[in-house]
């Protein structure tokens, strides 16, 4: 289902899009970024449309390429929609990131005058693995603003072995500035699918939405602005025993940061959240966790991304991870 | 009427021999953190699970479930009760849903219903067997999960102190009218034709989750979950 029309570009730095859609239309600013990882280190093709670009792809080390998207727009309103599908052939290893945070501005009354009703800003991922593929999801946080609405669906499906990090941060409304979310509404659903020979199986579903009474209670959000969500699928035969030490592994690693984190073990895989009020606390301990989950697979700690404008040393003080 | 009734008074029984009793989803880390001090604390929680929380989305999909079941669609059950499983996010919440369905799906082939072949099935998947069994209407077995998932919370909050156990039946009368509207709503919601996975059905338990997956790091339990 991903991917179902992958223009035939040729290797190499990705081709620039089809003429930009006209902006501001009632239908909002759709666009779509497209890529496939080759087997062979450093090849993939690639493409987008208008507002999204990929920037120039970077080796960052064990055969793994590092791509930054870009989103040209400087946010999105009601009626945006972003669409990226990424495939992964058997064995490439991939780090995807974004170049900036994302803005997603408030909306909610903007449109009444259309009979609309709330105008949603979606964003639709589509990751697929194919056998022993390696794909590393780490975009930088999404800022909602008061009255915005953003929606994301987000597919993985894994062939066997293959391995899967995604790391999300959300603030939702400018509390810096002392704003909260309003009458916004932040929504994501996330499907995480085991391809086999046996079929289909989820191994995680997680379809979260925080809007109105959601926020304060403490049952959601307890009053806090950051929500991060890392999940590992990892590749298929880690024992057990291994995953519950590396979710041990993953508490050590909270030491001294602010926010409350809690780690836990997928059938295959691990999944961690942070709710809290530093958005920096969370890329710290999903940075050690990315770290983690690297050891686990015997790869090299990873190199921040250049795009990242943070100057930030996350690891713990001294020794692993 | 009345057999109908005898049969879901047996099925919401704290008598049903499925271990109900040893989970707490997640009230004893709250507990043991403070963060359940009252019966104020305890009523707002299990409102908002019913309002906005994952118990609202497995009630949801008993209809379907219990539709799929009857009509020997097995594959298809066993799909969608592992797309609810798939939700649970911390391991021990998994394991409770796993060995309470095994244990319902043992009970109902002793009482002589059998799957039609043998199925893993979660609680979710194994309630909606039940429904099946005792030829319930779908409506009953959802609001039926609701109370039952209710009065067991109830029943945790007792035992981990905050609440008496005259302030339990207190909460859960006065939890009634909030279960009766959320089973009809939930209800509507599956009749009206709308696919449950594309619209709707969300949650926002972000706290519930973090407890659960804290539970793990308790010094000492009481409860498995």
């Amino acid at each position: 289902m991903c991917l179902a029309a992958l223009p035939a570009n040729p290797d190499g730095p990705p081709t620039p899009g089809p003429p930009l859609p006209p902006p501001e239309t009632s239908a909002g600013w759709q666009a779509r970024a497209w890529l496939r990882l080759e087997s062979e280190p450093g090849r993939y093709r690639a493409g987008a449309t208008a507002p999204l670009k990929w920037q120039r792809a970077y080796a960052a080390g064990e055969g793994r390429l590092q791509l930054p998207l870009l989103h040209t727009a400087g946010g999105l309103v009601g009626g945006d929609g972003l669409t990226v599908e990424v495939e992964g052939a058997p064995g490439s290893r991939g780090l995807l990131t974004t170049v900036a945070a994302q803005k997603v501005y408030g909306s909610v009354g903007r449109f009444r005058r259309r009979g609309a009703g709330r105008r949603w800003a979606t964003q639709t991922l589509c990751m697929r693995l194919e056998a022993g593929a390696d794909l590393e999801w780490l975009p930088q946080e999404l800022v909602l603003y008061a009255d915005g609405l953003y929606g994301q669906h987000c597919r993985v499906e894994l062939a066997p072995g293959a391995s899967w990090l995604g790391a999300e941060l959300v603030r939702l409304g400018r509390s810096a500035a002392g704003e909260g979310l309003g009458a916004g509404c932040w929504r994501s659903a996330l499907e995480v699918v085991r391809l086999g020979p046996g079929g289909e199986r989820w191994e995680l579903v997680d379809r979260l939405s925080l809007e109105g009474e959601a926020l304060a209670s403490a049952h959601g959000m307890d009053g806090q602005p950051v929500l991060g969500t890392l999940v590992w699928a990892a590749p298929d035969g880690l024992p057990a025993q291994r995953l519950a030490e590396l979710a041990a592994e993953a508490r050590a690693a909270r030491a001294g940061l602010e926010g409350e984190m809690a780690v836990g073990c997928l059938e295959q895989g691990l999944i961690a959240r942070y709710r809290g009020g530093s958005s920096q606390a969370a890329r710290y301990w999903f940075t050690r966790l990315w770290a983690l989950s690297r050891a686990a697979r015997g790869l090299a700690r990873p190199q921040l991304p250049r795009v990242w404008p943070f100057q930030e040393t996350p690891w713990l003080p001294q020794g692993s991870p | 009427m009345g057999l109908e009734l005898l049969r879901l008074f047996q099925l919401v029984s704290p008598a049903l021999p499925v271990g109900a009793f040893s989970y707490s989803e997640g009230l004893e880390v709250l507990v043991q953190s403070g963060r359940l001090a009252d019966a104020a604390a305890v009523r707002a929680w299990l409102e908002a699970e019913l309002e906005r929380g994952l118990v609202a989305i497995e009630a949801a999909q008993l209809p379907e479930l219990m539709r799929r079941l009857a009509a020997g669609e097995l594959d298809a059950a066993a799909e969608r009760d592992g797309w609810l499983l798939a939700q649970r996010e911390a391991a021990e919440l998994r394991a409770q849903q796993r060995q309470m369905g095994r244990s319902l799906l043992q009970l109902l082939t002793d009482l002589g219903w059998p799957l039609p072949r043998p199925l893993a099935l979660g609680w979710t998947g194994a309630w909606a067997w039940a429904g099946v069994c005792l030829e319930l209407p779908p409506q009953a077995v959802l609001e039926a999960y609701l109370h039952g998932w209710t009065a067991n919370q109830l029943s945790a909050a007792v035992r981990l102190v905050p609440l008496g156990p005259t302030q339990a039946q207190r909460l859960q009368l006065a939890l009634a009218p909030l279960i009766a509207a959320r089973a009809a709503a939930l209800y509507g919601a599956c009749q009206a034709g709308a696919d449950p996975i594309a619209d709707g059905l969300w949650s926002s338990g972000v706290g519930a989750g973090l407890a659960q997956l804290r539970h793990a790091e308790l010094y000492s339990r009481l409860f498995r979950s």
